[in-house]
């Protein structure tokens, strides 16, 4: 043998089973180091690939009417969705073929869908069961469906539009509450979203184990509403009528119960199809009656003059001789009919809707308690209603007003005011002195069924007894002798008290010729009102004035409303 | 006292082949291999049901298939034990012939299926195949055969050494063509140390492993993949994603398993995150399932299946039986050290199955065919075998020429070559 020297043969076997067996050793140390020392940081890592909260959606609230008919409601739908990365480039064609005419699109459509690698693409949102039903029933590979809820909205007085749409809103796709009730009340609607902690796989799946964290969801509760269905969808047709017939630009309507301020019917023309809300603009949401400011016009001198009654500055009987124009600070304010109507008193400025006598009693009651019964009665203050997106224009303070300013304001002119806050401020008169908060929502119906109803609230008393009284007075002779009379209803002689207002449209500073909006505040019975209905039609073009545009919408209305709850006179 | 008295009868010559085996052959061996198939068993259950139902509806799937190739593996493992290796001599050229064959077909489209972009299957009926695995069990017995013919002449750099390379480098060749990097290795690993025990010079077998490690490097810097798997390992968190998600999912099973683990059937990683849960990756599954008691166990067991192997090829009768010992037990043993190796990131993944756990059915008949010859090799046992024997003669001879050692069978035929 040469220098090296060469191992035995069984100690060449037993060098083998030493190397092998070494090695062994030092995979146990690498086990051991992975599964014992490093074994925190893994499961860690572990828990940060696969641990998921699924969260669980509590089911939103139905919104009733006072009748207890349901106006919103859950309807069960499914989402269409595939899995791209299952399906073959072969299949694709084959499968979006076969769900085309299902689905209501394009086979290219769903292919350019389909030509991906991701693992999850929706193909439709929120068809009905039926269609789901026969995707069944095509057995197609990659492509699945979920169950979701989809608000439902009943359909309203007028073609293409849900009923008292802009009253509620909608909740869009995610369940949140947009605009109206829905909006205002989203958080009470919504309840409280339970949750689920899982494991899921690499695909995202949730893996089924035993032991999982979960908090279940809580409901939502459902909101009964004051707003009488029947009654919304009379008023919502005659509205509709109205605007048609005088080709007014938009109309409002509501209706409310004078001493609770529980509102019964909440209309709007145009409207729109709360369940299309997707491909609705946006405009369309708004709702005029909270959210739009206009200048009341004529219906500002029943807060005018209640307050010069309360304040003893007039009484109805007051007299004084018109001369059919007022100078004030140097500008020249007429009637609207440009006449001089001599000896009147007070009462005859109100059936006439004289501008003069309400200047009058408003400089017969002094700037100062003018402004402050602007305030009580609430004009330019939000009447906190109960629904979404109420505005208001704040009052400037006194010390700016100059005097021609007042005098206008006394008429209803240069004041911005919401109808919802004009409907407030009349009520006072209805109520026999209180102004009261206006509201929709009359219980709250939570998961486990119990009621809470909503308590009607004053909010301040504003004029006495007396005052109210004397002002129900000169509003039925409004309806009985004078603007007011195309509101009369049979068998109501003296029982219905009015008010009817034109008002001008301001534009860049002055106001446009043509473009007014009507209105008409009025309530029945007169000494213990059932209701109180305030109708404005704005821009009308074939008639201007609130006398013949308005009031025979509210008289419409009014007559079925009586009809519908037996109103004795 | 009778059961007694009849068991300490000599042996009847038609006892049944199983009791023969249990008597005579390598009890602890054998039990490590069925605690380890049993357990694997267990395992591709666990670690498949997942992909089973995915793609087949079936949780089941996998586990149902490796029972049948395991119903066929007890049959060849006892086919093995019960014939005895001397009668292996004859098929050593003919067993080779048809898996020289067998691996050019692979290579061909129409007969070899892809997976997972190599061709290493071959499709017979209903079943698939790796002519691989067939590979490893022919090149043992034709080396062990090749190996004692030439055995004194293994020293010799133009009579041992070359015509050794040449077998080696052919073989290597035929598995390099399959691209199967792990098997290649598998397959030098064994040649290299059935070489060594027949009396290859510790200084040729250092050479013969630097040649190869040199094919390996070659071979590695051909193929990108290749060398973003070894990128991968050398820093699986610079690519999370692609190139080291497989190594961090393997640690992350591993690891999350902890000292106990998560109780079989309750790996997380099996769903999907964790690829090849079920084949060369089963091993993580178990870690994540039954923790370091589990693995460790695991890892014991091929401990002890070395240990018993490498004792079986000590006493074997004759260098043939000590060669077929000595390439059974590496192969093994050698195979579930680079799997394991991989699965702790501890080497470069190459993608081979863990031995009796792994899903796989050929691979698994074919270890345990393997096993059966080990375990007849295990039965004619001798106190003193032909290595001791070899050892003797080499201390007594002391520096004269290698004369054959042993003076029966074994001695017969190599004085005969």
């Amino acid at each position: 043998m040469r220098g090296v020297q060469e191992l035995e043969p069984r100690s060449r076997i037993l060098t083998l089973m030493a190397l092998i067996l070494s090695a062994y050793l030092v995979l146990l140390g690498r086990l051991a180091y992975w599964q014992v020392w490093r074994h925190d940081d893994m499961a860690r890592l572990a828990s940060a690939y696969h641990d998921d909260t699924i969260t669980l959606p509590a089911v939103r609230g139905n919104i009733l009417d006072r009748n207890g008919a349901l106006l919103v409601s859950n309807t069960p739908v499914f989402s269409i969705f595939a899995s791209p990365d299952q399906i073959s480039a072969r299949e694709r064609q084959d499968i979006a073929g076969k769900l085309a005419p299902l689905l209501e699109v394009t086979p290219d459509a769903i292919q350019a869908k389909l030509a991906t690698t991701r693992k999850f693409v929706y193909l439709a949102r929120r068809v009905p069961a039926s269609v789901a039903q026969q995707l069944d029933k095509l057995r197609l590979p990659g492509v699945g469906k979920v169950a979701e809820t989809q608000r439902s909205y009943v359909d309203g007085g007028v073609n293409g539009s849900t009923l008292a749409a802009n009253l509620l809103g909608f909740a869009n796709d995610d369940g949140i509450g947009n605009y109206g009730v829905e909006g205002y009340y989203d958080k009470v609607l919504h309840g409280q979203d339970g949750f689920e902690a899982t494991v899921k796989d690499l695909a995202n799946r949730p893996i089924v184990l035993s032991d999982r964290q979960r908090r279940d969801p809580v409901d939502g509760a459902s909101l009964q509403l004051s707003l009488d269905g029947t009654i919304q969808v009379v008023a919502e047709r005659a509205l509709a009528d109205g605007v048609q017939k005088y080709q007014a630009e938009s109309g409002s309507l509501i209706i409310m119960e004078p001493t609770t301020g529980r509102i019964v019917a909440w209309a709007d023309v145009p409207s729109y199809n709360a369940n299309q809300f997707a491909t609705t603009p946006t405009s369309q949401f708004i709702d005029p009656i909270v959210s739009n400011l206009y200048e009341p016009g004529s219906v500002m001198k029943v807060v005018t003059l209640s307050g010069a009654l309360d304040d003893h500055a007039i009484t109805p009987d007051t007299r004084f001789n018109e001369t059919g124009v007022a100078v004030v600070g140097g500008v020249a304010i007429r009637n609207w009919d440009n006449r001089a109507h001599g000896n009147v008193t007070m009462t005859q400025v109100l059936q006439n809707s004289l501008n003069v006598g309400a200047i009058k009693a408003q400089q017969l009651e002094g700037a100062g308690p003018f402004y402050q019964y602007l305030q009580k009665f609430g004009i330019g203050a939000p009447t906190g209603v109960d629904v979404a997106a109420e505005t208001a224009e704040p009052l400037r303070d006194l010390t700016k007003w100059k005097p021609v300013e007042l005098a206008t304001a006394s008429f209803g002119q240069g004041v911005d005011t919401t109808a919802i806050e004009m409907l407030a401020a009349v009520n006072v008169v209805a109520t026999g002195g209180n102004l009261v908060w206006p509201h929709v929502v009359d219980q709250v119906i939570d998961s486990n069924g119990t009621r809470h109803p909503v308590q009607p609230r004053v909010v301040r008393q504003v004029i006495s007894p007396k005052a109210a009284q004397q002002m129900q007075q000169m509003m039925i002779g409004v309806v009985e002798h004078g603007s007011g009379f195309a509101a009369r209803i049979d068998g109501f002689k003296n029982r219905i008290a009015g008010k009817t207002g034109t008002a001008s449209i301001p534009e860049n500073g002055s106001y446009a010729k043509d473009e007014t909006i009507g209105s008409f505040v009025g309530f029945v019975p007169a000494d213990h009102p059932q209701f109180i209905m305030l109708v404005i039609t704005r821009k009308p073009k074939v008639l201007f004035e609130g006398a013949y545009v308005a009031a025979p919408i509210w008289k419409t209305v009014a007559s079925a409303l009586i009809t519908q709850w037996q109103i004795a006179p | 006292m009778r059961v007694r008295a009849a068991l300490e009868l000599p042996a009847a010559p038609r006892t049944l082949a199983s009791i023969r085996l249990w008597r005579r052959g390598d009890r602890a061996l054998l039990l490590a291999v069925a605690a380890l198939t049993a357990f694997g068993l267990v395992m591709v259950f666990s670690a498949s049901e997942v992909q089973g139902w995915l793609w087949f509806h079936n949780p089941a799937y996998y586990f149902e298939r490796q029972l049948m190739w395991l119903a066929l593996g007890v049959i060849l493992l006892f086919a093995g034990a019960n014939l005895d290796y001397h009668r292996l001599r004859p098929l050593a050229w003919p067993l080779g012939v048809v898996t020289v064959v067998l691996m050019v077909l692979v290579l061909l489209p129409h007969f070899g299926v892809e997976v997972n972009g190599a061709r290493r299957w071959l499709r017979l009926g209903p079943l698939q195949m790796q002519p691989a695995e067939l590979a490893k069990i022919a090149a043992i017995i034709f080396m062990a055969l090749w190996l004692e013919r030439h055995r004194d002449r293994l020293s010799s750099l133009e009579d041992g050494v070359v015509p050794f390379l040449a077998l080696l480098g052919f073989t290597i060749l035929l598995v390099i063509l399959e691209r199967d990097l792990g098997t290649t290795m598998i397959v030098a690993g064994i040649l290299l140390a059935q070489f060594l025990v027949a009396g290859g010079r510790k200084r040729h077998v250092l050479l013969l492993a630097l040649i190869i490690a040199l094919c390996v490097y070659l071979f590695i810097r051909m193929e990108p993949y290749r060398l973003h798997r070894i990128l991968a390992f050398i820093d699986p968190w610079s690519d999370p994603l692609n190139s080291g998600f497989q190594a961090i999912q393997s640690v992350v099973a591993l690891g999350s398993g902890g000292f106990a683990g998560l109780g079989l059937g309750h790996s997380i990683q099996k769903y999907q995150w964790l690829p090849f849960a079920h084949t060369d990756f089963i091993f993580a599954i178990v870690g994540e399932e039954t923790g370091l008691l589990g693995t460790s166990a695991v890892l014991g067991l091929f401990g002890l299946f070395a240990y018993r192997g490498y004792r079986v090829a000590l006493k074997a009768p004759d260098a043939f039986g000590s060669l077929l010992a000595c390439g059974v037990t590496t192969w093994i043993a050698l195979q579930a050290l680079i799997n394991i190796a991989a699965v702790t990131v501890t080497l470069p993944t190459t993608g081979i199955p863990l031995p009796f756990i792994s899903y796989g059915g050929s691979s698994l008949a074919i270890a345990l065919l393997a096993v059966g010859i080990l375990i007849n090799v295990s039965t004619q046992s001798e106190k003193v075998g032909w290595i001791r024997h070899a050892s003797i003669d080499l201390g007594r001879r002391n520096g004269r020429t290698l004369v054959p050692g042993d003076r029966r069978r074994a001695g017969a035929v190599a004085e005969r070559t």
